[in-house]
């Protein structure tokens, strides 16, 4: 990422690639940009079960495995954003999230702060 | 002297009961074995000819017929055994190098059988590829490209050019001459339906295949015949051949007899002629010249297609292929010492070159230590015999395999090893017209078609197996891989770890 200075939701489609099936169905620019990401670093696909949950200054980005072997949820209530792997978790602490979602597998969730990434 | 008599290898068995007497045996037999005897109107049979190809029991309506090892034999010796005996009387006898065809049959170890995969058990699922996709498409070429942008921001495609492969199997090399014009239009059109390519060889491109272009790899090899500005722009990539597995460090040869009409105007020559391709490159010193023939190449064709260098897998292999990685090639070809050969001198075939597996994985090791790994992409060639062998290839570091004899065997090939003869019964290795009708184009597609797509599936369901759905990311992932029966030398130069040996 910092060698290649890719972004990243494009990280995302490195690590965690969709599908060459779900590929094609996408439109334009996605589907050539994440077919050529694909091209590009085919050995830096990632293909077990894994949920992250990667900090940074500018903000939280959350990635499922591209099969979503392992759970994620993500919700949200006014500025703040909750990621946990089962939804009870987030309850727990939020009983009425506004809005709460579970993330398809290899799509990564970004919650910005100051406009946008920062390293 | 009286000359020296050798046993036959093989004696012909006929069972008089099952026999009817159709006369089959003796119309489908080039080698000329079965007769009927003008005296007595009986069926016969002259062992001494015999190839074992297994053309007449494999046709014989009522299977009558079986072949068996003669026992006819010499006095027994460990050290002395009988084709080394043979081989002996016969040079004896005609003072001449001797020829051999296909990959070697030497008992020597054979690495894929000693390398065990793995599954995944708990921590990591495995993978139902009746249910999930399981990605088998791969792309050769270099991989180094920097990342630009437009003026949107988006990545633009500054990747050298690349070869999309549906599946992860190629067909090798093998030049029509060697092989007869059905066997190319059989590979052609399978390469056509799997989504992957077949390579001409050193005989240049018939003009009838010209529509496959698409998914043909095109050889320059040291002879440079068939080679012209429509064959480089034809083909979907360029490979420039330095060696091959079944005889390192010697040209091609491929018998007058064989040049007809039809193979002497795709090759250039005229009919009749030897073709033989000189052991060298007569420009290639070094890798400085080498890089000079890749970028005339690349230059002939506009820098669209990927250039192809293929070595045969010799002892200092790692450090040729790091040469080759820096050279430009987009994809370095290894083919391992039990590859096969339309001809070669028996000793060289027997003798020369080392074993694929050892090759291919010194040279992916070198080049992720040297950091190139990416400049290339490898095949790994030289008797890749089942989907569990290209598996193991490519968990060893290989992008994918050269199929040669496999593709052959679908199209019916016994391994009797006498292509250099052109007799072959069935119309594989022969140029004889009334022998090559017997491979049917469209059956031999289908059933190589067959072979690659029940690889393909098998490939699948191990991946699955280990959790992996993507071959891309199975690609050095020797952690896979686990040997049995091996030396620590062995297993240091693999790569891989003791079977019962965790991580």
């Amino acid at each position: 990422m910092r060698k290649k200075k890719l972004t990243l939701r494009e990280t995302a489609h490195v690590i965690a690639a969709s599908f060459w099936s779900t590929i094609e169905q996408k439109g334009e620019p996605d589907r050539t940009q994440e077919t050529l990401l694909r091209k590009m670093f085919p050995s830096l696909l990632v293909t077990g079960p894994f949920s992250i949950i990667l900090g940074y200054t500018g903000g939280l980005m959350a990635l499922n495995d591209r099969l979503k072997l392992r759970s994620m949820v993500c919700a949200e209530k006014g500025d703040l954003a909750y990621i946990a792997s089962e939804e009870s978790a987030i309850r727990a602490i939020e009983p009425n999230p506004e809005k709460i979602y579970a993330p398809a597998g290899g799509e990564p969730v970004l919650f910005e702060l100051y406009g946008g990434e920062r390293e | 002297m009286k000359e020296m008599y050798i046993p036959p290898k093989y004696e012909v068995l006929r069972d008089q009961s099952k026999c009817v007497s159709c006369g089959l045996c003796v119309k489908e037999c080039a080698e000329g074995v079965h007769f009927v005897d003008a005296k007595t109107g009986k069926y016969r049979t002259d062992d001494q000819k015999c190839v074992y190809c297994h053309r007449c029991v494999c046709v014989c309506p009522t299977h009558a017929l079986q072949i068996a090892r003669s026992r006819d034999t010499y006095p027994e010796n460990a050290n002395w055994d009988g084709q080394t005996v043979n081989e002996l009387y016969r040079q004896a006898q005609t003072g001449g190098v001797l020829l051999s065809s296909m990959g070697s049959p030497k008992p020597l170890p054979v690495f894929w059988d000693r390398l065990l995969v793995n599954a995944s058990q708990v921590t990591n699922p495995s993978i139902d590829p009746l249910r999930e996709p399981m990605e088998t498409r791969l792309f050769l070429g270099r991989r180094t490209a920097e990342a630009v942008r437009d003026e949107n921001g988006l990545l633009k495609d500054t990747l050298a050019p690349q070869l999309e492969l549906k599946v992860p199997v190629l067909f090798a090399a093998m030049s029509y001459g060697s092989v007869s014009y059905n066997v190319h239009e059989s590979l052609a059109r399978a390469a056509e339906t799997l989504g992957t390519y077949y390579n001409t060889g050193e005989g240049g491109l018939h003009e009838d295949f010209y529509k496959y272009g698409k998914n043909t790899i095109v050889q320059v090899a040291s002879g440079r015949f068939g080679v012209f500005r429509d064959y480089l722009e034809t083909a979907a990539a360029v490979e420039i051949k330095m060696g091959q597995g079944a005889k390192p460090g010697i040209g091609g040869h491929l018998p007058g007899a064989k040049i007809t009409e039809d193979v002497a105007e795709t090759r250039m020559i005229p009919v009749g002629t030897d073709a033989i391709s000189p052991a060298p490159h007569h420009d290639i010193y070094s890798i400085e010249d080498l890089r000079q023939l890749v970028y005339t190449v690349k230059e002939a064709t506009d820098y669209k297609k990927p250039v192809i260098v293929k070595i045969a897998a010799v002892h200092n292999c790692a450090a040729i292929a790091s040469g080759i990685a820096r050279s430009g090639a987009d994809v370095i070809a290894i083919d391992g010492y039990r590859g096969g050969t339309g001809a070669a001198p028996t000793r060289i075939r027997d003798n020369v070159g080392i074993p694929i597996e050892l090759a291919l994985a010194s040279v992916d090791t070198r080049l992720r230590e040297e950091g190139i790994r990416d400049n290339v992409s490898l095949i790994a060639g030289g008797s890749i015999r089942s989907s569990s062998d290209v598996l193991k290839a490519v968990a060893l570091g290989a992008d994918a395999c050269y199929i040669g004899t496999a593709a052959l065997m679908a199209l019916g090939c016994h391994l009797c090893g006498a292509c250099q003869s052109g007799r072959c019964n069935w119309g594989i290795a022969t140029q004889r017209p009334d022998l090559v009708k017997r491979l049917d184009p469209e059956e031999g597609a289908r059933r190589l078609v067959n072979l690659v797509t029940a690889w393909n599936l098998e490939i699948q369901e191990m991946m699955g197996g280990m959790g992996i759905n993507s071959i891309e990311a199975l690609r050095g992932n020797r952690l896979m891989l686990r040997g049995v029966g091996l030396t620590d030398t062995e297993l240091k130069i693999l790569g891989v770890r003791y079977a019962g040996q965790s991580l």
